[in-house]
Formats: C-alpha cells, sequence, structure tokens
C-alpha cells in the first residue's frame, strides 16, 4: 500500500495546463456547432476525474526537472510508454525496489517526491512532458537514501551513498553497475572509492560534490596560500572532473589535464592533497585516489558500526534478531544511524533477512 | 529423457539437441552422487584438479603433500554391495618417494592436451614435472626461480608444446616439451602470476593474472603484451566498435567507455568540451619522447590499469572464447569481453573469494553456468551476456 499525502486541488489557471488534453476544448461547449456535440461537464467533475493523473502527472514532471541530460534507463524502463494515464511505471519502479525495510520508507519517498512536485507544477510544462524519461531504478533508490542520510552536525560532509547500500535496495545487481555507469557518464554522479575496503565505493551527486570543493576551499582559504595557489581548485573543477570519471588518477594525466588552467607546480598538487581531494595510493608514488574531503570521521564511524552490529549479533544466542526492535537501538561507535548500516551490511552479504510470522528478522549470514 | 531417446531414433529431434538438452538438464539438478565415490589416495587438502580432454575419463589431483594421484572416473575399482555404491580408487599416486617426485605442495595439475600418456605438474619447491602416466616418472623438470602457482598448456595447439608457468616472479616462463629449455619469458607484470590461461581461439595467444590485480594478453609471437584489462573500461550491453588493437588506445565513441589511464590517450578524442585555444599547446605537450621512442609491445608495459582491486585468483575463457570471467580477491567475478578488452558490468553477487593462492573456475558445456569456488561452498551461477 503506498500512503499518500492529500493534494491541494489544480490551480483554476488553465494555462498552465496547457500540456494536457486542452480542459477548456472539452468542457465550453463548441461556439460553432448549434447543439453541444459534447456531453456538458462542468470544470470541476473533469478537473475530479483527472484530478489523480493530473497529481501524478506532477510528479512526472518533477522527474524531467531532474533528468535534464535525459538519463536513458536501460533496456528493461525504457520501452515503456510515457503516457500521462499510464502511471503506473513510476509506481511499479518504487515497488520494484524491494525495500523490506517496511513501509514507511515507500511512503517517505513519495512523500519526498510530492513535496517537491508541487513547486514545479507551474513550470514549463509542455518542455517537460516532451523531455521526460523514465528514471532508473538505481536513480530513485540513490535519491531515497540520499534523503534520509542522517544528519551529523560534527561533519559537513554533503550526503554520499554505499554502493552495498544500493544493492540491497535494487534487485538487479548488474543493473545498478550499468545505471551507475551510465550516471556517471553524463556527470551526474562521482564514484569514489573508499579506504575502508576493498571493494568500497561511495557515490556522491556531481552538485554535492562540488559544493563540498568549494566549502574546503573556503576552510583553506583562511590560512597563508596565495591566490595564484587556489586557482587550483577551479582548475580541477573545470578541467578534471568532467574529462575524468575514474575513481583514480595517474600523476601524470593529473598534471596534463591541470595544466590547462595554468602552470601547474608541485605546491599545487600539495593543495589538493591538504585540501583532501586527492590521496595518494598504497604501494604506488604516483597515483592518486580521489576522495571526498573531510569524510575521515565517517569513514571511522562507518568501520566502527559495522563492527558493533556483527557483534552484537554474533553475541546473541541465534544469531538473530526482529528487525524493527533492531533499527530502534542505538549505535554507541556510529553516528550514521542504524538504518543506514543495515542497509550497507544487507549488500554486503554479512546479514540477511527473513520472513517470519512476527515480522521481518535479520540474521548474520554464515560463510 | 526416454522420450527424447524414442524422439531421436525416430527422427523427431536431432541428436545433438537431445544430447545438449540432456546435459542443460542434468547440469541445472546438480547434486552430490548417492552412488558413486571417489576414494581419496592423499593425505592433505586437493590443490587442483583436471579431467582429460580427449576421453573425458581420467581424473588428475595434485595434493597440498606433494602427492599427485589418478583416478578413472567411469570403471569402478570396487563395487560395495551393501550400500551400493561404486568406489573409484586411485590407479596410481606418485609423490616424494619418486625420485625428482615434489616434495612441496603440489598447486597446479595438467593433463598433456593431446592424450593422456603425459601429464605436467607445478609446486611450491620451485620445480615443473613432466611425468609419464605409464611408467609413474618423471621424464622432464625445470626449475623456476620462485614458487610455481600455476601452468597452463593450449588445448588447441598444433605447433608447439609450451608450457606456461606463473610463478612468484614477476616474469611468465614458457617450457617447451620438445627441446627441454625455457623458450619465452614474458615481463609486464608487477607482482607474482596466479592465474594462467590459454586462448580458446587462437594458439598464440596466453591471458594472465597476477598478484598486482592486472589481466593481461600476451601474443607469444610478439614482445609485450598486446592489452591489459581495465575495470574502469567498461560496455554497457554491446560492443561500441570492434578496432584492431592500434586503435584500441584511443577511446571509443563518447555514450560508451570512460577514460583509460594508459599514457597514450589523446585527450582532443575524449573531450567533450574542446578549448580551441589551447589544443595545439595540449597535443605537443602530450607527446612525450620517451614513449616515441619505445617498442611497440612495451608501451603497455607501463600501463598499470587493474582488472580487480586485490589479487586476480583465477581465469577461464567461456567455449566460445568470445568471454573471459576472472575472480579476484575483492570478491568480485568480472566477466570480459576478449575482442573489446572491455567490462561487460555484469555483477555475480555473493561470492566471497579469500585465497592465498590461485583458484579454478570452471564454466559448463553449453556456457550457461559457472562455478565459483567461495569460503566453504561452491557457487553456481547463472551466466548472462
Amino acid at each position: 500500500m503506498i500512503h499518500r499525502k492529500p493534494q491541494p486541488r489544480a490551480p483554476r489557471n488553465h494555462t498552465a495546463l496547457v500540456s494536457l488534453p486542452n480542459i477548456n476544448d472539452v468542457v465550453t461547449p463548441a461556439p460553432a456547432s448549434g447543439s453541444p456535440s459534447l456531453p456538458a461537464i462542468s470544470k470541476r467533475k473533469f478537473l475530479d476525474l483527472y484530478s489523480s493523473s493530473v497529481k501524478r502527472n506532477r510528479v512526472l514532471i518533477k522527474r524531467s526537472r531532474e533528468d535534464e541530460n535525459s538519463v536513458g534507463g536501460s533496456g528493461q524502463i525504457s520501452g515503456e510508454e510515457n503516457d500521462v494515464a499510464d502511471v503506473k511505471p513510476s509506481e511499479e519502479s518504487r515497488r520494484r525496489i524491494g525495500n523490506e525495510l517496511g513501509e514507511h520508507e515507500r511512503a517517505e519517498s513519495t512523500d519526498v517526491v510530492e513535496r517537491n512536485g508541487d513547486e514545479v507544477a507551474e513550470g514549463n510544462l509542455e518542455q517537460g512532458l516532451e523531455e521526460w524519461t523514465m528514471p532508473c531504478d538505481t536513480k530513485i533508490a540513490l535519491e531515497l537514501m540520499r534523503s534520509q542520510f542522517p544528519k551529523v552536525e560534527k561533519s559537513s560532509v554533503p550526503p554520499f551513498v554505499l554502493r552495498s547500500q544500493l544493492y540491497s535496495s535494487v534487485n538487479d545487481r548488474t543493473l545498478v553497475d550499468r545505471e551507475l555507469e551510465r550516471m556517471k557518464l553524463d556527470r551526474l554522479i562521482r564514484v569514489f572509492k573508499l579506504s575502508t575496503g576493498q571493494d568500497e565505493h561511495a557515490i556522491m551527486l556531481m552538485a554535492d560534490y562540488v559544493a563540498q570543493i568549494n566549502a574546503s576551499k573556503a576552510r583553506l582559504a583562511k590560512g597563508k596560500h596565495s591566490p595564484a595557489d587556489m586557482a587550483v581548485f577551479d582548475w580541477f573543477v573545470r578541467h578534471v572532473l568532467p574529462v575524468h570519471f575514474d575513481a583514480g588518477i595517474t600523476h601524470s594525466k593529473l598534471v596534463d589535464l591541470l595544466s590547462e588552467g595554468g602552470e601547474v607546480r608541485d605546491s599545487h598538487i600539495t593543495l589538493l592533497m591538504n585540501a583532501g581531494l586527492l590521496t595518494r595510493q598504497l604501494g604506488d608514488g604516483t597515483e592518486y585516489w580521489l576522495a571526498i574531503p573531510n569524510v575521515g570521521f565517517l569513514l571511522k564511524s562507518l568501520t566502527g558500526g559495522r563492527k558493533e552490529i556483527i557483534s552484537f549479533m554474533s553475541r546473541r544466542k541465534y544469531k538473530e534478531m526482529l528487525q524493527v526492535p533492531l533499527e530502534r537501538r542505538r549505535l554507541q561507535y556510529s553516528v550514521l544511524g542504524m538504518r543506514f548500516h543495515i542497509r550497507d551490511l544487507l549488500g554486503l552479504g554479512h546479514i540477511h533477512t527473513v520472513n517470519s510470522p512476527s515480522g521481518p528478522i535479520i540474521r548474520l549470514s554464515r560463510d | 529423457m526416454w522420450r527424447g531417446l524414442r524422439g531421436r531414433e525416430v527422427g523427431a529431434t536431432r541428436p545433438r539437441s537431445l544430447a545438449t538438452h540432456v546435459r542443460a538438464d542434468r547440469v541445472r539438478q546438480i547434486n552430490l552422487s548417492g552412488h558413486k565415490e571417489i576414494v581419496s589416495a592423499h593425505n592433505s587438502g586437493i590443490n587442483s584438479l583436471q579431467i582429460d580432454c580427449t576421453e573425458a575419463r581420467y581424473l588428475l589431483a595434485g595434493a597440498a603433500d606433494g602427492s599427485v594421484g589418478v583416478y578413472d572416473t567411469q570403471q569402478p575399482t570396487f563395487m560395495d554391495s551393501a550400500i551400493k555404491v561404486a568406489k573409484h580408487e586411485a590407479l596410481f599416486t606418485v609423490d616424494k618417494s619418486v625420485p625428482q617426485g615434489h616434495i612441496y605442495s603440489v598447486t597446479c595439475v595438467q593433463w598433456y592436451p593431446v592424450d593422456t600418456g603425459l601429464f605436467v605438474t607445478g609446486s611450491f619447491d620451485k620445480k615443473i614435472n613432466l611425468w609419464d602416466t605409464n611408467t609413474h616418472q618423471v621424464e622432464l623438470q625445470f626449475e623456476m626461480p620462485e614458487k610455481v602457482h600455476a601452468i597452463a598448456m593450449s588445448s588447441i595447439a598444433a605447433t608447439h608444446m609450451l608450457v606456461a608457468a606463473g610463478t612468484e616472479d614477476v616474469r611468465i616462463r614458457l617450457c617447451d616439451l620438445a627441446s627441454g629449455a625455457c623458450t619465452h619469458t614474458l615481463s609486464g607484470h608487477r607482482d607474482g602470476v596466479w592465474a594462467l590461461q590459454w586462448s580458446a581461439t587462437s594458439e598464440w595467444v596466453l591471458y594472465s593474472g597476477g598478484c598486482d590485480g592486472a589481466i593481461r594478453f600476451w601474443d607469444i609471437r610478439r614482445a609485450g603484451c598486446f592489452q591489459v584489462l581495465d575495470q574502469n573500461r567498461s560496455q554497457i550491453e554491446r560492443r561500441s566498435n570492434v578496432t584492431s588493437s592500434t586503435q584500441r588506445q584511443e577511446l571509443a565513441s563518447a555514450p560508451v567507455g570512460s577514460s583509460s589511464t594508459s599514457e597514450m590517450q589523446r585527450p582532443v578524442a575524449k573531450r567533450t568540451k574542446p578549448s580551441t585555444v589551447s589544443k595545439p599547446s595540449k597535443i605537443a605537450k602530450i607527446k612525450d619522447p620517451g614513449v616515441r621512442r619505445s617498442h611497440p609491445g612495451m608501451t603497455l608495459a607501463n600501463d598499470r590499469s587493474t582488472a580487480h582491486h586485490g589479487s586476480v585468483t583465477a581465469l577461464q575463457t567461456s567455449d566460445d572464447g568470445l568471454n573471459l570471467f576472472s575472480a579476484g580477491t575483492d570478491s568480485r567475478v568480472r566477466l570480459w569481453d576478449i575482442e573489446s578488452g572491455r567490462n561487460t558490468l555484469v555483477n555475480y553477487e555473493a561470492t566471497k573469494i579469500r585465497t592465498h593462492q590461485g583458484t579454478q573456475l570452471a564454466v559448463s558445456m553449453d556456457s550457461s553456468l559457472l562455478f565459483v569456488p567461495s569460503a566453504h561452498s561452491l557457487q553456481v551461477i547463472e551466466i548472462s551476456l
């Protein structure tokens, strides 16, 4: 069951609804013919009939504003129609996320979507409908989790999502990988390799990342650095980020890309490393990982929280616990929240859910 | 099954389609056999197994105590009628008691591809032995500088009898069985080589995977490797364009394929917002003289792209020779398109590969299932292409 909040009525200003089958044509009888060929229905009744689709149309429009780069969904989804009446796909795709963590997740996703939808209803609807493409499963899951990222007062890192969390939310892992790759090439997101494990990746929206770079630049500007040195941040954002999509970069490539902005010196690279944007790769002198600045505290939280949950579960008699009381527990070593860690561990395969008559149970996986 | 046989008799179904159908059915219902048991003659864990490709009858097993055993899988040696189980004991075993036998753990075994008269074994005592099956003696012995992790012989080779040997040393050696000497040394890896596989389509192409996480393709008639697989270069669903090896260095068309770390990249091709002013200076800067002067086979020697974040533990080509599976210690099994050299981004889940040496992967005969050993179990995964 998807719980929807009551929607306000469509605006009386019909010019905004230009793209819909024109209400005025249907409702007001054509002046040319004497007898009304169409049944006379009042505007209110028409709106009642079409109100549900109007609501859903708003949801569609909201998506189009975000997907301005026209993210093409994978082969499975792109075949579906863009009809106004046929809106099942967006609900289906939300349902398809298969989020076992409770229906309140789904309710929250629709809340997020409809809250933003209200703002956009008066926007460029006609253009929006034409350019609208179905958002892919991964994008929906990504936005859902980003909106639920816990607020941490201590650090100012914008929300990121771990790849294992996406794996636990979307059924098909290959689909997640491919859609992430496509979004990466469309420059919507940025994927970073974390130092917490061998295959850990964090995904952040490009806009968030650029904002974080600017924040760290502002923080560094308080120190004594010449403005010529500070220009390296602009070169990074303008020349390196749009072109280089990998999580790592070699020294020579970095220098080549940065030198489009100006002459690059070693002090520039040092400045980038001090800001936390670059980290040296272990065992290799000349390669760097691109990194999120100021993320160290959260990574410590991540590993601590994981270890805490696993040790807690392994201490229990049958290595399992009901999900709902588990989510209510507080973590001592992590600020990221129980839900974040549960999703992450589900994606990694360390725990799995089992359905039982008293609700979903989280069980520790045995090798 | 009987209906299928009747159909084949009558001519309703083709014999080959019946055979593949039965095989596919059996593979999907795979289970431990209750009526056949192979009695192990070894006192320790078994590191490597192989059934010969000529008759699919004899099983060769190499164990961690240095012993190698040969078993007949079709003819039981002993029939236990009480519990109705056919027991297959070893036809013979060779261990350190045989002169020049292995004293440390045997890590890899392989039958001679032409017939079962010879087999090759490699072990941690830094030696590779060629054994005669009938006399149970060592015919040839090759000395390696380090512990041997992987050996491979090409099953389609018609003109050469080379055994590729991967050791903890960074170089791959090719040993010739006809002459008894090492003919080639392939260098390019930065750490030990744990996985070797010859190509299923060409007798000159060798795939190797190393501890440094790189997978390299070698053509043994030329110097150096001709391709290094990079996990960041990927294709989604289709190959972008199948080009010659020289053009593979440049970036493919814009929607598919991302940047590579190779230094031969021409940034002009991949720039999406070209800045016309700096273009000429850009080209001049990229071509540093050192790269131009090196041998064409050595251009990829400095390429550090990795196929896995950890070490590569196993390689396996699919039967049709178009795809390559690779397993790594980052618990990932990746599927690569051999022709274009790109990661197909197919994600095989739930693989916990935590090994300290190379392992084996296996692909079913109709190339639909992949067998991956992971932690304490064997995962059977459907290959989706």
